[in-house]
């Protein structure tokens, strides 16, 4: 009735998720989502403007084109280094706000009886859309710098305003919940 | 379950219908022979000891009476392997039939257990548990249209040994403790020590019955050697893990104070498809040039 190699699959499947679970760490309460100061929350303009400040800076060709006009292999050399070092944590920090927003919303939706599984669904593969860029990023980083990026930045703008989408849901999700745990 | 390690050569794989079940035709002898090694016997005998010491365990420390399910398992298998073991020692020639009638009854138990499992692991997030009963109801109702559309083009044949019909019982089993597993993993469910071990000790003795009996099913006579070691090392390896995960009784940990999270989720469905559509409109735009 069922193919041989899905059955396998199926059985395969089970021991990884289950190898994946039993070293999962506990968690009872909800993560814990630190809202930033006004300044610099993502909603924020003055956040904004920083935020297209630093991508273009770190993926811009300004600084890179005076490298260049130097003429210094050595120098060249570390600033690419630098470069990459600084859009790497750069992404990371993408990475870790994504994640923080996203457990935030898992830790309080879990407890609700009227989950909605298609919208969570959606959300999930929003989530996961971020996490793939990200990687695809970190490799065109890690193969040929912040320079080849600059194709890309376009992208990685993209990207930020994507995650600041899940912070907005994120941060209105804290104050319902604020709100509620107080009039109890 | 456990006999399971002894019925290596139980299935002569050629054409026997459902409609024998289940009496068909075994290669009795030669699972005999294979089984009656040393090795064969000491694993048996370890079963036997595991299963007596997960029975004391439960009773001494009371987490039978929280996992009573679990328990009866348990509790059945180590029954059965002690009168198979008797049924092998003087009435061999009955051994098979007994074999397949206690194995679909450890089918229909290793369902409640799974049933168990649900209730442990998603019985405090009701939603979550709607959605896992939902994704497997399409799910099967997925896997019976395809069969039966299958079926009815004459592309393919019903389970025609009870080898298949059991894999058959058991990939359900087996899919629904992956969706289970995602959903524990997504949703960050705290599982306790006790339940963590009951889940991954019964979803790696299911994959692993998933793989064996489907290479079984598929390679035949070749698998058969090995067929009747792995089953066997794995359950074993399976009792280990419960053992240490049921010395003592530890209960999940307490969850969070309960917030008026109802209209919290409706508020946040809302601001959900907010920030969806404004991420796909961001979508959108990184697609232009």
């Amino acid at each position: 009735m069922i193919g041989t190699l899905p059955l396998l699959a199926i059985g395969l499947l089970l021991i990884g998720l289950l190898a994946v679970l039993s070293r999962r760490a506990e968690s009872v309460g909800d993560e814990s989502f630190s809202e930033p100061s006004n300044d610099s929350s993502p909603g924020s303009p003055r956040f904004e403007e920083r935020w297209k400040v630093i991508v273009e800076r770190i993926f811009g060709c300004e600084d890179w084109d005076f490298v260049l006009s130097q003429g210094s292999k050595e120098l060249r050399r570390l600033f690419f280094c630098e470069r990459k070092q600084i859009a790497l944590c750069w992404l990371s920090e993408i990475r870790n706000q994504a994640r923080a927003a996203m457990r935030f919303h898992v830790s309080r939706a879990r407890r609700s009886r009227k989950l909605a599984a298609l919208l969570e669904l959606r959300l999930a593969l929003d989530y996961f859309s971020i996490r793939m860029k990200c990687a695809l990023i970190a490799f065109v980083l890690l193969l040929r710098g912040p320079v080849a990026l600059r194709g890309m930045m376009g992208q990685a703008s993209h990207l930020a305003e994507q995650l600041r989408g899940l912070h907005k849901v994120a941060s209105q999700t804290e104050a319902f919940a604020s709100k509620t745990t107080t009039s109890q | 379950m456990a006999r399971q390690r002894n019925a290596g050569g139980l299935i002569r794989k050629k054409g026997e219908g459902l409609w024998a079940f289940p009496f068909p035709c075994y290669d009795l002898f030669h699972a005999i022979h294979m089984t009656s090694s040393h090795a064969m016997l000491f694993l048996w005998l370890t079963g036997i000891g595991l299963e007596s010491l997960l029975v004391v365990r439960a009773l001494a420390s009371g987490w039978f009476k929280k996992y009573p399910f679990f328990f009866a398992y348990v509790m059945s298998v180590f029954l059965q392997d002690v009168f198979f073991l008797a049924v092998y020692r003087f009435h061999v020639r009955d051994y098979t039939a007994f074999y397949w009638w206690a194995e679909f009854f450890s089918v229909l138990i290793g369902s409640a257990v799974s049933w168990e499992i649900f209730r442990l692991v998603l019985g405090r997030y009701p939603g979550a548990g709607r959605m896992a009963r939902n994704v497997l109801l399409f799910a099967l109702i997925m896997v019976i249209a395809k069969g039966l559309a299958e079926s009815l083009r004459g592309e393919i044949s019903w389970p025609s040994t009870a080898v298949e019909l059991e894999r058959n019982l058991r990939v359900i089993q087996a899919v629904s403790l992956i969706v289970l597993a995602m959903l524990s993993f997504y949703y960050v469910i705290p599982l306790g020590r006790n339940v963590k071990g009951i889940f991954a000790g019964y979803g790696l003795f299911i994959a692993t019955i998933v793989l064996v009996l489907t290479l079984r099913a598929s390679l035949g006579n070749t698998f058969q050697a090995s067929w009747v070691f792995l089953q066997p090392l794995c359950y074993t390896a399976v009792l280990v893990l419960w053992c240490q995960s049921l010395w003592r009784y530890e209960p999940a940990t307490a969850l969070e104070p309960q917030s008026n999270i109802e209209e919290d989720y409706r508020s946040l469905a809302l601001a959900t498809q907010k920030g969806l559509h404004q991420t796909r409109a961001f979508l959108g735009k990184s697609m232009r040039p």
